[in-house]
């Protein structure tokens, strides 16, 4: 099912929750949607699911206007999609009632082998006689998503849904929900403040902050081409510096970096980790901006190490592999030389 | 002191004899109790609900209204259900004063504030999640209120007792538009009352103990609906 | 739009069929006289007649005693309905009852001067008496009852304990005030010793009991209480304490056949004598004069 908001606009008690937001999904997409606590990512889930209506927009349920729907046509629509929020409430039963309960509402009665099935699929098996209300956060997770999907929706809203449960059992339900899309075919939408969560699962990524959207694409690019200064700060990047642009420079605390474009005034530019080289003599002049560097000091992890670096007034942050730390003898107080093309500079409105 | 002691041993004999009047006067007290608090929860558990799920302006100020006749006079609820049944009044000509039936309307009208209110306590008492949560399952309207309400039927059986306590023991309505006719609409309040008005000392204390004890039993059972939350 | 009235309608009618519960008849006596003559099984009849009487001739039992003969002959159900006069008049005057039984000659003659009875028949009488504690300590024991009041109001410290419910004793208290050439509304607010019990016949001696007072009552209902109360006949006898009872069929009458049925079973010759023998096997002495046909 294809989702679509149009200018949506939401408030509560006059303080504005959602402002001129517009969205799509497509029809078997997986979207994370992410953004701070209390920027209106769970509102937005629920206008559109039609449990909440906007105060004005339109809300697109494959191609049909649904804002204003009421009464029955707002319940079947509705049937077509499944959410599962933040702290699932379990009803009070058992895990099989509760999985039962959506085709119940609809008038459907499950045979005892769809209810093994699905049972099965989310790692639940034997456990359908439990009282729901005694599960782990993590278990009570696992039937909610249970409970939605069983019920076949072509649109899945998931609000959070790895916020209750602990560390250790977050990587199963996050390969759970990403099987269970690819295998259905549904089309998601998940509200997520875990950007491990949108990097793994998802195929487009929309940013959320304090109402408005910040930017909406496929995953890759808003991660790696961030539109605006909260997007980048937000997903947590590092190296964002304050400048003052002159013509192809840009200029901050002592340093003149060549950038790739022409620009003016001031703003922000991000110099991504990994683009930079370390190297113990300067290099050659075919990379553009080379400048002598303190360290101050690394993290190692056994991955990668991060050099945290010190150049003209600035912190730098510089990603290099185990090998090269050792390989170059990198270590405190290092005087070295750090490179970067001009190109690899981003400029950030 | 001995005369009321011997009235005491007259009342219990009369009580485990099995006297036909005390009998008579108990079965139909009971089935009147029971018929209103019935009628009150089918008219008014959907509306509790209504109300609860709604949301417009003045809905505060109509839930505190709600709350205030918890404890209507109930020579009040009785004297406008007189009003309305007596044949000069609107629905005069279903004859439907001085019968049970009669008896049945005004309690009902008694207990309504009582049903409605606990009613609506009993649905804000549970997650308030859980709305959502059946309503994104893709339940209907009516049914996301069967469902709050089995998830709050300790308290809604509570409601019910409540209002079944209310009215087994009220005495105003009952006599107001039953009129304690011997037979037909004597109830146990509206027999008690006669009979301490006329000095029968043994037969009043018969039915007030019968009375006590039912009083005692939906207190009892109020409490262990509360005990057992879900 | 229509299954909005499905679940409406589906509880009315539940409400028709339950509230028809509780509606079977019982034993219809539950007052001390035994059921004389003979034992009748209760039956559901489909005809009702409302009768409307006052408290002090219904705590007397006479009707619980008469009840069942007159549902039987007639096959009808009586409903007793007991209140004070003026209460009882008002149902009458709604039209909620279809006979009254009161005892306010005054009264029933405006009642059916203003058009809402049809005729009055005293079927019954008996004596208005003034009782109190046994050592009568205002001294009027046996004296002209206005007398008797007028002496209680200069006196002013025995209690005097009255009806206060604009009942059929209480009109004939308050008759005996102006026999008195007393105002009653003097006397009502000349002290504490005036209590207005503002309850039937029983209440008020009950509290005439307690505070040692004097109070009118019927000869009937008096000699029903006696054994629990301390309280003599001070004053037992005068014209002016002749009370009255009259059977009133109501012009509009649900029933004005079977109110009619009910004037002629009082006045018959066979519960004449029924009403002229009542109570004197248990209390020794007539509790009623029948007086169908005469002029009171």
């Amino acid at each position: 099912m294809r989702l679509e908001l149009r200018n949506v606009y939401r408030a509560f008690g006059g303080k504005r929750v959602l402002s001129d937001v517009s969205l799509t999904v497509e029809q078997g997409d997986f979207c994370a949607l992410i953004g701070p606590t209390g920027c209106g990512k769970t509102t937005l889930l629920r206008i559109s699911d039609l449990l909440d209506t906007p105060d004005s927009g339109r809300v697109l349920l494959d191609g049909v206007d649904c804002a204003g729907c009421r009464g029955r046509g707002r319940t079947m629509i509705r049937r077509r999609a499944s959410m599962v929020m933040q702290r699932p409430f379990m009803l009070s039963g058992t895990v099989e009632k509760n999985i039962r309960f959506g085709p119940g509402v609809r008038g459907k009665r499950l045979t005892g082998d769809e209810v093994a099935e699905v049972l099965a699929a989310t790692g639940l098996t034997g456990m359908e006689g439990r009282n729901a209300r005694t599960l782990s956060g993590g278990e009570m997770q696992k039937v909610a998503i249970a409970r939605a999907v069983v019920t076949k929706p072509e649109l899945l809203f998931l609000d959070e849904p790895f916020n209750s449960v602990d560390q250790g059992a977050k990587p199963e339900l996050r390969t759970l929900v990403g099987r269970l899309h690819r295998e259905m075919g549904m089309t998601v939408l998940m509200a997520t403040h875990d950007l491990a969560d949108a990097l793994a699962l998802s195929n487009r990524t929309a940013v959320l902050s304090d109402g408005r959207l910040m930017q909406a694409g496929e995953t890759g690019p808003v991660f790696g081409n961030p539109a605006n200064l909260f997007v980048a700060s937000f997903i947590g990047m590092k190296n964002i510096i304050p400048v003052a642009f002159e013509n192809q420079e840009a200029v901050a605390g002592e340093l003149n970096i060549h950038i790739a474009e022409k620009a003016e005034g001031n703003g922000f530019i991000h110099i991504p980790p990994e683009v930079i080289t370390i190297s113990l003599e300067r290099p050659d002049s075919s990379q553009r901006n080379a400048f002598n560097a303190l360290i101050t000091h690394i993290e190692e992890t056994p991955m990668y190490d991060t050099v945290h670096l010190r150049t003209g007034g600035l912190a730098l942050q510089a990603v290099v592999t185990p090998q090269s730390t050792g390989h170059l003898g990198l270590q405190r107080n290092s005087r070295v030389w750090i490179s970067f093309k001009a190109t690899s500079v981003r400029i950030l409105a | 002191m001995d005369k009321l002691a011997e009235a005491f041993v007259i009342a219990l004999r009369l009580i485990f004899t099995g006297d036909p009047v005390v009998m008579e006067i108990t079965l139909r007290t009971l089935t009147v109790s029971a018929s209103s608090t019935v009628i009150a929860c089918l008219i008014f558990i959907p509306l509790g609900c209504v109300l609860h799920f709604a949301r417009f302006p003045g809905r505060g100020f109509l839930i505190g209204t709600i709350q205030a006749f918890y404890s209507m006079p109930t020579v009040f609820a009785g004297l406008l259900i007189f009003l309305l049944l007596s044949r000069t009044g609107p629905l005069g000509e279903l004859r439907l004063l001085f019968t049970t039936r009669a008896i049945v309307i005004a309690q009902v009208f008694l207990v309504a504030p009582v049903i409605l209110g606990l009613i609506i306590s009993a649905l804000k008492g549970v997650d308030g999640q859980a709305a959502d949560t059946v309503r994104a399952l893709g339940a209907s309207p009516m049914q996301t209120a069967g469902v709050l309400l089995f998830e709050a039927r300790f308290a809604v059986l509570s409601a019910f007792l409540m209002g079944f306590g209310r009215v087994i023991s009220e005495v105003g309505a009952a006599m107001m538009v039953g009129g304690n006719i011997a037979g037909r609409t004597r109830t146990l309040t509206t027999a008690i009352s006669l009979g301490i008005g006329r000095g029968e000392v043994a037969e009043s204390i018969a039915l007030g103990i019968i009375l006590m004890t039912l009083a005692l039993l939906v207190s009892f059972m109020v409490h262990l609906s509360g005990l057992r939350k879900a | 739009m229509l299954s909005w009235f499905r679940y409406p309608s589906l509880v009315i009618c539940l409400a028709l069929l339950f509230s028809g519960c509780g509606e079977q008849p019982g034993p219809a006596v539950s007052d001390p006289a035994p059921v004389e003559p003979g034992v009748y099984p209760p039956r559901e009849r489909a005809e009702r007649l409302l009768i409307a009487t006052t408290t002090s001739l219904y705590d007397t039992g006479l009707w619980a005693y008469m009840e069942p003969m007159f549902e039987e002959m007639y096959s009808v159900e009586l409903d007793i309905l007991y209140a004070g006069t003026g209460k009882a008049m008002e149902w009458g005057m709604r039209g909620d009852v279809d006979v009254i039984v009161v005892h306010d000659r005054a009264r029933e003659e405006a009642f059916i001067a203003d058009g809402y009875g049809i005729s009055r028949t005293p079927f019954a009488y008996n004596f208005f008496v003034i009782v109190g504690p046994p050592a009568d300590p205002a001294g009027i024991r046996d004296i002209e009852p206005q007398l008797a009041f007028t002496v209680l109001y200069e006196n002013a410290t025995v209690p005097f304990i009255s009806r206060g419910d604009e009942s059929g004793t209480h009109a004939q208290e308050k008759r005996l005030w102006g026999a008195a050439c007393l105002d009653y509304d003097t006397v009502r607010a000349s002290g504490a010793w005036y209590v207005e019990a503002a309850a039937g016949m029983g209440p008020t001696l009950n509290m005439a009991n307690e505070m040692g007072g004097y109070a009118l009552a019927d000869i009937a209902t008096f000699l029903a209480y006696q054994g629990d109360v301390d309280l003599e006949i001070i004053i037992g006898s005068g014209d002016a304490m002749r009370n009255v009872y009259a059977v009133i069929p109501l012009s509009n009458a649900r029933n004005p056949e079977m109110a009619g049925n009910m004037v002629n079973f009082l006045t018959s010759s066979e519960v004449q004598e029924l009403i002229g023998a009542y109570g004197v096997v248990e209390w020794g002495r007539q509790l009623f004069t029948p007086c169908a046909g005469q002029e009171l």
